[in-house]
């Protein structure tokens, strides 16, 4: 009787190399000998992943809780310009700026979770949780402003090329079709988020390292 | 000044000093884990219990040692948790902040309404 071998595998990557075997040990007593003759296999399969997933909110809920803020302020930020200038066009100037922007704010935030313990790998995990959490609440609200700008910012130029593609999709409403090709979108900005924020963990790390050297 | 203590510190303090439970009397962390639920009465994640050992001893009010682990765990080893002087005084100060906090007020509780 052992437990679900991927959700011990995710605790295992979760804990440090201190409480690795002992905690991993005190989780497989306690399934083999209570989780399982009171719950019956399933159920004590459902119990050892509740335990693991109480040590992962425990072990990210810092560097989830600053991705969401983060994610939060650029997106009320996003909305606000949007309302005020529904057709004003991104430069590249203010966007690279704004890329910069947020990569920095995800190092400091590596180096500031990583502060009291400088680990690379640690710097580096944190940075991936701090992007695709900003990333994917940014892009939960790019989705809200679509929904509720749609009837002016289809006119941007930068929409130019959703509209012809709304055109030849068979879609019978712009708003059902742009909120589609966003939330499809959404594996494939979360992908970008975990390596762009695993790039500045990276860099997060470095500055641990030079730190403690 | 003695460390301040939350009431989930204070339980699992409790649980290391003074256990209830034969399983809690060995005092490593799965039995703590078993006791802490014992006193609380209710269901305890274990992320929540061993997150707060990390912390107490990161403070000095626990200790740990390891020792040998049995068959049914695979073999893998047992942290077992002591409390130090640091610990006893910060629980005794929490005692005396509850009993200050309470003193002087009558049982049962009479509402305005």
């Amino acid at each position: 009787m052992n437990p679900p071998r991927l959700s011990e595998r995710l605790l295992r990557l979760l804990l440090t190399d201190r409480d690795r075997e002992t905690i991993t040990g005190d989780l497989l007593e306690e399934y083999r000998e209570i989780a399982v003759p009171a719950r019956g296999e399933r159920g004590a399969r459902r119990w050892y992943r509740r335990q693991v997933a109480s040590f992962a909110w425990r072990a990210n809920r810092l560097p989830l809780v600053i991705g969401v803020a983060i994610g939060m302020t650029l997106g009320v930020l996003n909305l606000i310009g949007t309302a005020r200038a529904p057709l004003a066009d991104d430069d590249a100037a203010s966007m690279l700026l704004w890329f910069t922007a947020v990569i920095a704010i995800w190092g400091i935030a590596s180096v500031a979770v990583t502060w009291r313990a400088p680990r690379f790998v640690d710097a580096v995990k944190t940075g991936a949780i701090v992007g695709v959490a900003t990333i994917l609440v940014f892009h939960a609200l790019s989705i809200v402003r679509v929904v509720v700008f749609l009837d002016s910012i289809q006119y941007r130029d930068d929409w130019r090329n959703l509209v012809v593609r709304y055109r030849n999709s068979g879609f019978h409403s712009l708003r059902a079709f742009a909120t589609y090709e966003y939330v499809a979108m959404t594996p494939t900005i979360a992908a970008i988020g975990t390596l762009a924020g695993s790039a500045s963990g990276m860099l997060g790390g470095i500055v641990g390292r030079w730190r403690r050297s | 000044m003695a460390e301040h203590l939350g009431t989930f510190e204070q339980a699992v303090l409790l649980s290391v000093v003074h256990p209830h439970t034969a399983l809690g009397r060995e005092g490593y962390g799965r039995a703590i884990l078993k006791e802490v639920q014992h006193r609380l009465e209710r269901e305890v994640a274990a992320g929540a219990v061993y997150a707060t050992l990390d912390r107490l001893e990161r403070k000095g009010l626990i200790s740990s040692r390891l020792a040998e682990g049995s068959a049914v765990r695979g073999g893998r080893p047992k942290r077992h948790y002591s409390i130090e002087p640091k610990g006893l005084r910060a629980l005794h100060a929490a005692r005396a902040a509850a009993a200050r906090l309470w003193s002087g007020v009558r049982l049962p509780l009479k509402g305005s309404a």
